[in-house]
């Protein structure tokens, strides 16, 4: 099976569920689509009898701060293991509104991975049964991931890095 | 060929020998530590190393890792500790009984290290007190005998009144343990 | 708790999440290796290689026959020292 054929099959029995498709670098197929179809296409791809990608492999966020509407994205990764060919799916939405249906319904192994993309880009999945922050403290509030957010603990005091071409820390008084 | 510790300074006689009860205490003290193994990451796995036959850490009088907090006097903590984890870093100090030492073997426990980022507890001082650091990414067997050994020399001269003295108390209100 | 019967557990994670993406982010290919080294300490080479390999395949980089051969030794090498 090509990804021609995968990219076929899904547009003859699903028209409109794709908003586009490419080959990527690697030669997996990475088609994109949009937030109300999602949930369709993921089931679609899993339930088809030809198409069998039954295992969810990850699901991650990516922030893209220059696009203006698509800022957030979500990816899905699917496996087919009897054939052994792989689907990226690809869900842009804006930032001011990230939410997302969500995939536990589909997979299981959504869970812990939905809840990690909603720590790292706050990406609301709707009916996720227990969406928390996963690898962060509880009380972190903001999401660490989006590019706005700096690598550096804020809160640090004891580094004075000017000299190093860094800005300096206001925590503290140099004279 | 067993090792004895070596006598600390007092009046022998004929059949007698007087010392002060801290030194005594001290010498008792220092050859039997016993660690609680505090291993997070990558430097427990060059802890384990220094446990093995190699570098045999039960020379020091550490033949046995305590993993019970309550009967150990000697922390070691390996590896980065996030912020999630400094809670219980907090806990496991706290229940040890007095007296107790800490060790911060690694670039990662003594200052954070290379991940010097939003989730990672720059340095495990921020937390708890420390007695000995030992700098390394990571740093190798001979340096964590090093650093235990500073240990040792350090619980060897302790007085026996550190521990009621009130700037040891001040340290702990200085870090919030009652 | 029950006693000391543990009645119900609710696994969590992140207990030494060290913001290895984040500190990725931020610097060159080759300064990231260092980082994946600390993954997983047990078997680092084999980390770095998933991250060679990555950028490899990114920039399109063939590496050479000895090259291979050396990486295959060493993997196998940190093979037997991981547990
Ligand atoms: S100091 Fe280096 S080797 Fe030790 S835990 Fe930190 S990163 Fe790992």
């Amino acid at each position: 099976m090509t990804n021609e054929l995968v990219h076929a099959r899904i547009e003859q029995q699903r028209p409109g569920l794709l908003v586009g498709y490419e080959t990527a670098y690697d030669g997996m197929l990475s088609v994109e689509t949009s937030r109300e179809q999602i949930g369709a296409l993921l089931e679609f791809l899993r339930d088809d009898e030809l198409l069998q990608f039954h295992f969810l492999t990850t699901l991650c966020g990516i922030h893209f701060p220059e696009e203006k509407d698509r800022e957030l994205c979500v990816m899905y990764q699917l496996h087919n293991w009897r054939k052994n060919i792989r689907i990226r799916v690809k869900v842009f939405f804006p930032v001011e509104d990230p939410h997302l249906p969500t995939a536990t319904t589909l997979w299981a192994a959504a869970n812990w991975m939905e809840r990690e993309t909603y720590d790292f880009y706050g990406v609301r999945f709707v009916g996720h049964p227990n969406l928390t922050r996963i690898l962060n403290v509880e009380d972190l509030d903001v999401f660490p991931m989006r590019k706005e957010y700096r690598l550096e603990d804020g809160t640090r005091t004891d580094k004075d890095d000017r000299f190093l071409g860094g800005e300096g820390h206001e925590g503290r008084q140099f004279d | 060929m067993t090792k004895i510790a070596e006598m600390p300074e007092g009046f022998a006689g004929e059949g007698f020998f007087a010392t002060s009860l801290s030194k005594a205490v001290g010498i008792a003290r220092a050859n039997s530590i016993w660690p609680l193994p505090f291993a997070t990451s990558c430097c427990g796995i060059e802890f384990m190393a220094t446990m093995g036959t190699d570098y045999d850490l039960s020379r020091f009088g550490m033949e046995r890792l305590s993993f019970s907090p309550r009967q150990s006097d000697l922390l070691m903590v390996m590896g980065t500790i996030a912020k999630k984890m400094a809670p219980v870093l907090k806990q496991v100090y706290t229940q040890m009984a007095e007296p107790k030492w800490v060790i911060a073997v690694g670039a990662c426990a003594s200052s954070g290290g290379i991940f010097d980022t939003y989730s990672v507890l720059q340095g495990i001082d921020k937390v708890i007190p420390v007695d000995v650091y030992v700098p390394g990414c990571p740093p190798r067997p001979e340096q964590i005998i090093d650093g235990i050994m500073k240990i040792q020399e350090l619980v060897k001269n302790e007085p026996l009144r550190r521990r009621f003295s009130p700037e040891y108390q001040h340290l702990l209100e200085k870090y919030q343990i009652a | 708790m029950n006693g000391e019967k543990i009645v119900s557990a609710e696994p969590t994670i992140g207990y030494i999440h060290r913001a290895f993406e984040k500190l990725a982010e931020h610097r060159p290919y080759n300064q990231i290796t260092p980082i994946t080294d600390r993954l997983n300490y047990c078997s680092s080479p084999i980390n770095n290689m998933g991250w060679h390999m990555t950028v490899e395949k990114l920039a399109k980089i063939e590496v050479p026959k000895r090259a291979q051969y050396m990486r295959v030794i060493i993997m196998e090498l940190a093979l037997w020292t991981a547990p």
